[in-house]
């Protein structure tokens, strides 16, 4: 033998040996991907609400791919998340779906809006994917879809938490201010049916589209004119907030119940709380007395440097369901044996940030649920509502008429 | 007598709901009057409408709340430097956008237009975020005057709009190159002939159409929301405006304001506010019917 194939010998064995070693770590960068899909409105009006969705998500799956991935029947799984941007078009979210599903094939698809969830609901059976519904409209309970999940709960239950407290006030005449969107005209009807029930009066009614109109001087005129104890509110934050604005400056001295879209910590970047009380309104998600959740609050501040919301806060929550239930049922791809495993996972030890703790039989998530009041320029203390007792009585797919 | 006393303050209570809604829709009347006068003048000197128009809007605004919130400068200042930049923008916009595009059919600039939205309004969402911003307040006192309320901005909304239509017209009117700029806009080769610049022209009037829409901006930004998507429904009122007032016409323009917006105010008030827009666009089907070049449009 030659010095020069003695030298290739230790060649040889330099380069098992450093191949060996790089085994443990090859596993991860050789570690299978599981693609999430996203579709939702990342451009226009909703562009916030469509990136609070979505930052909850790649939140979780930032973390759980730093953590070295998750473990599913032996093997080593990271995830990536795909992102599309709808712009808020149900024909779009289909366009997206689809495209996810010839590109990407991922088990999970996330969507922040009912006309986009309804639209998917019409081929996730077939094409074998899992819908997580970010919306607080039943609609898309009630398709007897058996791949679907839901964390938001009830619009009619949040805002009957609200309406309760905005009662116990003594507030009995109402006057209805709410958005022209899908979910606004459905609290509109919410709060009439569920306000009425209790006895109180609607007094008068001045639908506004929130993100269109340049002056709510002319709805408030007409509504203030009917003399109301309190005005109802459906819409996205910021504008709501200045609608309190303005009703403050015509002279208002009456309350807000505030729908489960306006969210308080948000409103008080724009209007004083001094302007805003009295009101009731959802307890800010990085005020509930949930102290899981206060850490996100804090890590999700740190990365994306913005106020974390519901929005983010489950979809985060539902990321790490989707996860546990895989490593339960020991399958990536068999979506209805994932399916069956989602209940069985609740709650989810320290991810359960928003407390899921259960799933009705039509893939409703149940948690907890705060509302709040604002008076004298503070924030009251939140005050905790179980929401089994409300789901007993109407039940998941309740609507008002 | 109680009875006659009661129905002399119920008489009171809805003479003072129709004022307030009158003065409603006169404020809403100033802005759009503001933007679409804009827009006419435009139209006015380049014969093609300037679909763009709601995104220099909305860069306006955005400008103004920036040299407002993050560097301090006062409102008024605020203004009218953005005022300015926009007045340059709008130069650059015509010379480097619509003056090339001069020969060619009137669908080259309407696509020009819709890239220069998307330029401006991703450029905001990028910049600045999709929030909705809230305008620092100023000039938010409020006046009771016998049940009627209206807060110090909108009493100067209303007056810079009475003024700016003045100035806009002793400019046109009493001035050498607002004699030019009306030439131009009424024959462009006569004007050519006459030994007027019409390129320069062309830019002069961009620019001050841009101008306006800052000021407008700057004017209605303290009393709502500055946001990226901003300049769209703006817009979509201000073509209803100039298509009713008649296209290039200023008073048309001024007066088709006015009148959306009290058609806004009053059938919101008095029948419902669900249709707002089934109301103005309403108004707009008639006035054509009637008139289908528009109350001053050319006939």
């Amino acid at each position: 033998m030659g010095g020069g194939k003695k030298f290739i010998k230790i060649i040889n064995v330099l380069i098992i040996i450093i191949l060996t070693s790089l085994m443990g770590n090859l596993s991860i960068l050789l570690a299978d991907v599981i693609n999430v899909g996203y579709t939702g409105p990342l451009s226009g009006g909703a562009a916030k609400y469509g990136r609070n969705n979505l930052e909850g998500l790649e939140m979780a799956v930032e973390e759980m791919n730093a953590a070295g991935g998750i473990t599913v029947g032996g093997k080593k799984y990271t995830f990536k998340v795909i992102a599309l941007d709808d712009r808020y078009k149900p024909a779009d979210t289909v366009t997206n779906a689809r495209r996810l599903i010839e590109l990407h094939k991922p088990p999970f698809i996330f969507c922040p809006h009912a006309g986009g969830i309804l639209g998917m609901l019409k081929f996730n059976e077939q094409e074998k994917f899992i819908i997580h519904g970010y919306t607080d409209s039943p609609a898309v309970l009630q398709q007897g879809n058996r791949l679907l999940v839901k964390a938001p709960m009830s619009m009619g239950f949040y805002n009957s938490g609200v309406i309760e407290l905005g009662w116990q006030k003594g507030w009995r005449k109402g006057a209805l201010l709410c958005g022209t969107h899908e979910s606004g005209k459905l609290a509109e009807k919410i709060f009439e049916v569920l306000w009425k029930d209790k006895g109180g009066q609607i007094v008068a009614n001045a639908p506004a589209d929130y993100a269109k109109v340049t002056d709510f001087y002319p709805f408030l005129t007409k509504v203030l004119a009917a003399k109301p104890d309190c005005i109802f509110l459906y819409g996205p934050s910021e504008p709501s907030a200045m609608i309190i604005s303005q009703a403050r400056e015509l002279g208002f001295k009456g309350g807000f119940v505030l729908g489960s879209q306006c969210k308080l910590d948000e409103m008080e970047k724009v209007t004083p709380l001094k302007l805003i009380s009295p009101s009731t309104g959802v307890c800010p998600v990085g005020m509930m007395p949930l102290p899981l959740m206060q850490d996100y609050s804090k890590r999700h501040k740190e990365r994306f440097n913005t106020i974390p919301t519901s929005e983010s806060a489950f979809n985060y929550e539902v990321m790490y369901i989707f996860a546990e239930a895989m490593k339960k049922s020991g399958t990536v791809s068999d979506v209805y044996k994932i399916m069956e495993a989602v209940p069985q996972v609740l709650p989810v030890g320290k991810h359960a940030i928003r407390g899921i703790h259960t799933m009705t039989k039509e893939g409703q998530f149940l948690s907890g649920y705060f509302a709040m009041e604002v008076d004298e320029g503070k924030f009251g203390k939140p005050v905790d509502i179980d929401p089994r007792p409300w789901y007993q009585k109407y039940g998941a797919t309740w609507m008002p008429k | 007598m109680p009875y006659i006393k009661n129905f002399n303050e119920k008489d009171e209570a809805e003479m003072a709901l129709f004022i307030q809604q009158v003065l409603n829709g006169i404020m809403l009347g100033s802005i759009y009057s503001l933007v679409a006068l804009g827009l006419t003048l435009e139209y006015g000197i380049l014969h093609i409408p300037n679909f763009a128009h709601g995104a220099l809007y909305m860069a306006g605004a955005y400008l103004t709340f920036l040299l407002a919130t993050q560097i301090g400068f006062n409102y008024w200042l605020a203004m009218m430097l953005a005022m300015i930049a926009l007045a340059a923008i709008g130069v650059l916009v015509e010379r480097l956008v619509y003056r090339p595009l001069i020969k060619e059919s009137p669908l080259n600039s309407f696509i020009a237009a819709i890239g220069l939205i998307f330029i401006f309004v991703d450029g905001a969402l990028h910049i600045f975020g999709p929030d909705f911003k809230r305008f620092p307040p100023v000039h938010y006192e409020a006046f009771q005057v016998m049940d009627l309320t209206i807060t110090l901005q909108r009493i100067i909304i209303i007056t810079v709009t009475v003024l700016l239509i003045i100035l806009l017209q002793l400019f046109i009117k009493k001035t050498t190159i607002g004699a030019t700029i009306e030439a131009t806009a009424q024959d462009r080769e006569g004007a050519l002939l006459m030994g007027i610049s019409v390129n320069r022209v062309r830019m002069i009037v961009f620019g001050l159409g841009t101008a306006l829409a800052s000021i407008a901006a700057a004017l209605i930004a303290p009393i709502h929301l500055v946001y990226p998507g901003m300049g769209g429904p703006v817009i979509l009122k201000a073509f209803v405006i100039i298509i009713l007032g008649g296209m290039g016409s200023i008073p048309g323009a001024i007066i088709g304001g006015f009148i959306l917006g009290l058609v806004e105010s009053l059938s919101g008030g008095y029948i419902s506010t669900a249709y707002n827009e089934v109301f103005s666009f309403g108004v707009l089907v008639t006035v054509l019917a009637i008139r289908p070049t528009g109350l001053f449009g050319a006939k």
